[in-house]
């Protein structure tokens, strides 16, 4: 194997060097300045030149894979608000008049928010005499839920319509005591079940 | 316009198509040589003689395009007066893992002497 000897002028070792320094912080605009000098460096020149190149490309190309990924974020994004919206207020007519809604999951206040102003409207345009609300599916309680809660069986109560609660567990009932909650007006029953028959005792009273 | 054809013959009469590029060879020029001489094309695993010019510059598609074509010829002669030209298909030779029946000239001559010491096609 042959070795040659190659002289390099500084000032062409500089400009690579100042190329792959801007394409170190992300300026992949610094190309080294090719002259026609016949030896070998002038490859390690182009080759600086060529890297640059595939990594402008391979940026452009994870530019629009990160905009088609944020793309399909927001319409997932948007798909899970409409599903948790739809679940967040089942509002079932379980007989004529009596409203039930389970709820399940966290309510903070602005879904408290959101299920007061479908459960009103409901109410109203069902002209219902009872609304159970049951708490069976409330895992986690953020501090607002409760306050929440009680704030709604009072707007509920202003339309002229009882509102039961049912299902409160053990970390519910925790939190309705420690917030020192006024719950005496607010009728609780163990479960769905218990309140159905009540409501249902309560209109064959009615209508005898 | 980057890219042009010529169809001639070699010293030895065998067919030999002659590529001239120059200015900014993208992949879509590029491409028009495959169509020359892949599989159905008039100059399939024929003769090439390519002459790219001084300030040629490959795309980085056109880059990768080139080498992908090794076997569909039976020889590749290029000639090249640049330096940096040189260094450039140098690199996109280097990068392809090397290509084979091809050959860099700095004339003429000796590029069309090498074709005609190829075996004949098919």
């Amino acid at each position: 194997m042959i070795r040659v000897a190659v002289t390099i002028e500084a000032e062409r070792i500089g400009k690579v060097l100042e190329s792959i320094i801007a394409a170190v912080h992300g300026d992949y605009g610094v190309r080294v300045p090719l002259v026609e000098h016949d030896d070998e460096f002038l490859e390690i020149e182009t080759g600086v030149n060529f890297l640059l190149d595939e990594l402008i490309e391979r940026r452009a190309l994870n530019q629009r894979q990160q905009g088609a990924l944020g793309e399909k974020a927001d319409l997932l994004a948007a798909q899970q608000d409409a599903l948790v919206e739809a679940l967040s207020t089942p509002i079932i007519e379980v007989w004529p008049g009596v409203l039930a809604l389970p709820i399940v999951g966290r309510v903070d206040e602005a879904r408290a928010a959101m299920i007061t102003e479908k459960l009103l409207t409901r109410v109203a345009t069902s002209r219902a005499s009872h609304v159970i609300l049951d708490l069976t599916g409330v895992a986690g309680v953020a501090t607002t839920t409760m306050p929440a809660i009680v704030r709604m069986v009072r707007a509920i109560g202003l339309l002229g319509a009882a509102c039961m609660l049912t299902g409160i567990g053990p970390e519910v009932a925790r939190q309705v005591v420690a917030l020192e909650l006024d719950s005496s007006r607010i009728r609780v029953l163990g479960q769905l079940s218990d309140a159905l028959a009540l409501v249902l005792a309560d209109k064959g009273a009615l209508r005898r | 316009m980057a890219v042009r054809y010529e169809e001639k013959k070699t010293p030895k009469g065998f067919p030999l198509l002659v590529m001239y590029v120059s200015g900014n060879c993208d992949l879509e020029q590029s491409e028009t040589l495959g169509v020359r001489i892949k599989k159905g094309g008039d100059f399939h695993r024929q003769r090439v003689l390519v002459f790219v010019a001084a300030g040629t510059e490959y795309t980085p598609d056109a880059r990768k395009y080139f080498p992908t074509l090794n076997e569909d010829h039976l020889g590749m002669a290029t000639v090249v007066t640049s330096a940096i030209v040189r260094a450039m298909i140098n690199l996109i030779t280097r990068f392809a893992g090397g290509v084979k029946h091809f050959k860099m000239f700095t004339e003429e001559a000796p590029a069309l002497a090498w074709l005609d010491s190829l075996g004949t096609s098919g």
